[in-house]
């Protein structure tokens, strides 16, 4: 599974006329997710929830995002897009999902 | 507009059965969970059986809200058990049951219920607090304390859910005549009435009250309340 194309660029779409903060998202491995250019805090919590949902539906599988490992990394994997898409690959190849 | 969609825990027997039946008699789609199978029958009622702290059993029902239903308007969180015992008889399995039901599952619900209500930046949560708290009724010290949990859980998510529109406000009913008091001798509950204000047992239509008052969409500036019925404060 790709990631970025089947998971979070949807959710981009979706965030963009759901969350206020989502204006400035963009659709790009690079682009950041949060602070500067990207969501406020609340707009991330929502954000968590749609990607999470997504997974659900998607890839049938129940992950919490924002884990202990995930906020006790020393760089968050919610700064771009690419960050993001790496850390669910790694959590769903823990799962034994194909990614 | 499509009908309100409630959902209620343990709707098996009791006050839950109860509030069930009432937000199905105003219209509402009901939802509702227990332990054990259900025998109420309704057009509008879906009973899922699940333990309200599983995690894995409880994801299901917010699915089937989000893809039945696509919105849940109201959660009240009743599910929960009591055990009247001497704090130096009660056993740590007993401890870890209510804190499960009563602290857990009231988090889990409220959790997953807030992910729907943000959506449509709309939603009332009720929790269930007990007169055993501020009565610091003796027998009921682990009761008591999951209930004192229970209303601080209930402040705290007031101020987190509040920027999404959500409510959240508690009751803490009176002695009511159903399970939850089967084991309690009927001194104590003497006892226990008598410093009550108004000194009798509550009825179920007592809460649904109060409930149905946090539950109002003119009630968007009420949150972080608590409500003891009965007089007791």
């Amino acid at each position: 599974m790709d990631v970025l194309s089947e998971i979070l660029f949807p959710v981009i779409e979706e965030a963009k006329r759901n969350i206020e903060s989502a204006s400035g998202l963009e659709a790009s491995p690079e682009a950041p997710l949060f602070g500067d250019g990207g969501l406020d805090s609340m707009g991330l919590v929502q954000f968590i929830i749609l990607v999470e949902e997504r997974l659900q539906d998607v890839a049938g599988v129940e992950l919490t995002l924002a884990s202990d490992k995930a906020m006790s990394r020393r760089s968050s994997p919610f700064q771009t897009l690419g960050t993001l898409a790496e850390y669910i690959g790694e959590c769903l190849a823990e799962e034994g999902k194909d990614v | 507009m499509s009908e309100p969609v409630t959902l209620v825990t343990g709707t098996r027997k009791g006050l839950g059965r109860f509030l069930a039946e009432h937000y199905l008699a105003k219209g509402h789609v009901v939802v509702g969970c227990s332990r054990d199978e259900s025998d109420l029958k309704h057009e509008r009622y879906h009973h899922f059986l699940a333990d309200v702290a599983d995690e894995k059993a409880v994801k299901p029902i917010f699915t089937h809200l989000r893809k039945t239903h696509g919105k849940l308007d109201h959660l009240v969180n009743n599910a929960g058990i009591a055990s009247m015992n001497h704090v130096l008889l009660t056993p740590m399995s007993t401890v870890d049951s209510i804190f499960d039901t009563n602290l857990k599952g009231t988090f889990l619900f409220a959790r997953e219920a807030a992910k729907l209500m943000q959506r449509q930046k709309y939603g009332r949560i009720v929790n269930m607090t007990t007169v055993a708290t501020p009565l610091m009724l003796e027998g009921e010290a682990i009761y008591a304390a999951s209930k004192a949990a229970v209303l601080s859980l209930t402040q705290v998510l007031a101020r987190e859910l509040g920027p999404f529109g959500i409510t959240v406000n508690s009751v803490g009913p009176t002695p009511v005549k159903t399970d939850l008091i089967r084991s309690v001798p009927k001194e104590k509950l003497d006892a226990l009435l008598a410093r009550q204000a108004l000194p009798r047992f509550g009825e179920p239509e007592d809460v649904a009250n109060v409930v149905d008052f946090f539950l109002r969409p003119e009630s968007s500036f009420v949150t972080a309340q608590n409500i003891y019925l009965g007089g007791v404060a």
